[in-house]
């Protein structure tokens, strides 16, 4: 069994590269200074007590901010101008994003006794915890994945990847059923593990309060 | 490892998918009249527009080994929560499609702010409006600054934000508490 930790990265990936020198220092300085909060980011370290770990573990917290404003500038008018706490403030924002839904995916991971998060149980945790919205394009993205690179990823050698072999198998055998826009749940039966198609009882499912109501093109159900 | 390679590639400036061509000159035309708009789309509209262009541009992707955001990033962020063991391929995959829109949802949100205050700056309380009128996004208050002030802002601007947020956040009654990620306040950065 493998067990997945942080391996000494001693390299600082360039994340603020085209940023101004002013910018880059304001971002370590806040940086080293979230590490010195943050007792319990520098146990995570097998080899603990060294400054320099605890600051290649800050920077690998957060998206590298290059790619979060080229995303943010392809949504945004072309003379748009992003300030720079809120492109820090949207680095931490997609960071606790990922941990959300995570945290969500894993909790039913281990209501049903597995022990790797799938692709499925992230989005099932996203429509369980209000971002309905966004299965449908993931569905379709997915499907296009296994189409693509679907023989790639079962014979890719990487440690966390030591069961794509059974995903292989569940690629093949996965058919969605047809697609309604609040309904989360996958009503297939998957060759693996039990997907339950009840709501369960404690489910809190966060209404939208400003509802956007979208119209579904036959088209777009196409796959 | 393949997927790490694709991960340090994408740090390193790779280009992303292209931009949707519909939806880019859609969200150009407001600007074109910014004193008077002829026909400005609101809110609603323009999150209809979005989803269905994510829709169409999920269906048309055809490269997979250059993502938007590098996946052993991803990996990396997933594996901070410590009760997690093992994730398939395919998850950091599907996150980084789902962190592309999810960044992209909340820009626009925020862009709504920004013009609706008639600034010219995306800025953190514009991302503070968002996040407070949209409830799939409640998850985030504990990480967003919590009074009126803000950091790196002057005493009317300030007074400005005070006024532009609602006088209560509604809090909805999710369960997921205890496992969130303790970023400290924002607070806690020292004012220019």
């Amino acid at each position: 069994m493998e067990t997945g930790g942080f391996h000494g990265y001693r390299k600082l990936p360039n994340t603020t590269s085209g940023l101004k020198l002013s910018v880059s220092d304001m971002n370590m300085n806040m940086r080293q200074q979230q590490v010195a909060s943050s007792d319990q980011n520098c146990s995570n370290h097998s080899a603990a007590g060294e400054e320099n770990e605890c600051t290649v573990r800050e920077q690998d917290r957060f998206m590298p901010i290059a790619n979060v404003i080229r995303i943010m500038r392809k949504i945004l008018p072309p003379h748009a101008k992003i300030s720079d706490d809120a492109k820090e403030t949207i680095q931490e924002c997609v960071s606790e994003y990922i941990s959300f839904i995570t945290g969500e995916a894993n909790e039913r991971c281990q209501r049903e006794q597995r022990k790797t998060i799938t692709a499925e149980d992230v989005l099932w945790a996203m429509s369980k915890l209000g971002f309905d919205d966004y299965i449908e394009p993931l569905t379709m993205y997915l499907h296009r994945y296994r189409e693509l690179e679907g023989d790639r990823t079962s014979m890719r050698g990487e440690p966390l990847g030591k069961r794509t072999v059974e995903y292989a198998t569940l690629a093949t055998a996965f058919v969605p059923p047809p697609f309604h826009h609040h309904n989360g749940y996958f009503g297939a039966a998957m060759p693996m593990g039990t997907y339950v198609r009840e709501t369960p009882p404690n489910a809190a499912s966060s209404h939208h309060h400003h509802g956007i109501s979208n119209a579904h093109e036959p088209n777009a159900r196409s796959i | 490892m393949d997927q790490n390679k694709q991960g340090e590639a994408a740090e390193g400036g790779n280009i992303g998918h292209p931009a949707h061509g519909k939806n880019q000159e859609e969200q150009s035309n407001p600007m074109i009249a910014p004193t008077n708009p002829p026909k400005k789309k609101s809110l609603e509209e323009q999150l209809n527009d979005f989803w269905a262009a994510q829709r169409e541009e999920a269906k048309m992707t055809t490269n997979f080994k250059t993502h938007s955001l590098p996946l052993s990033r991803i990996k990396k962020i997933i594996k901070t929560d410590k009760d997690v063991k093992m994730i398939s391929a395919e998850t950091p995959v599907v996150f980084a499609k789902a962190c592309e829109m999810f960044i992209k949802e909340l820009t626009i949100r925020a862009w709504a702010n920004t013009e609706a205050r008639k600034g010219k700056i995306l800025s953190q309380r514009d991302l503070v409006s968002a996040i407070s009128q949209t409830a799939s996004f409640d998850f985030l208050d504990d990480i967003m600054p919590k009074d009126a002030g803000l950091p790196r802002t002057s005493i009317a601007s300030t007074e400005n934000a005070y006024l532009n947020m609602p006088p209560q956040q509604n809090v909805a009654g999710l369960p997921y508490d205890a496992p969130t990620m303790a970023f400290p306040n924002l607070n806690h950065h020292a004012p220019n």
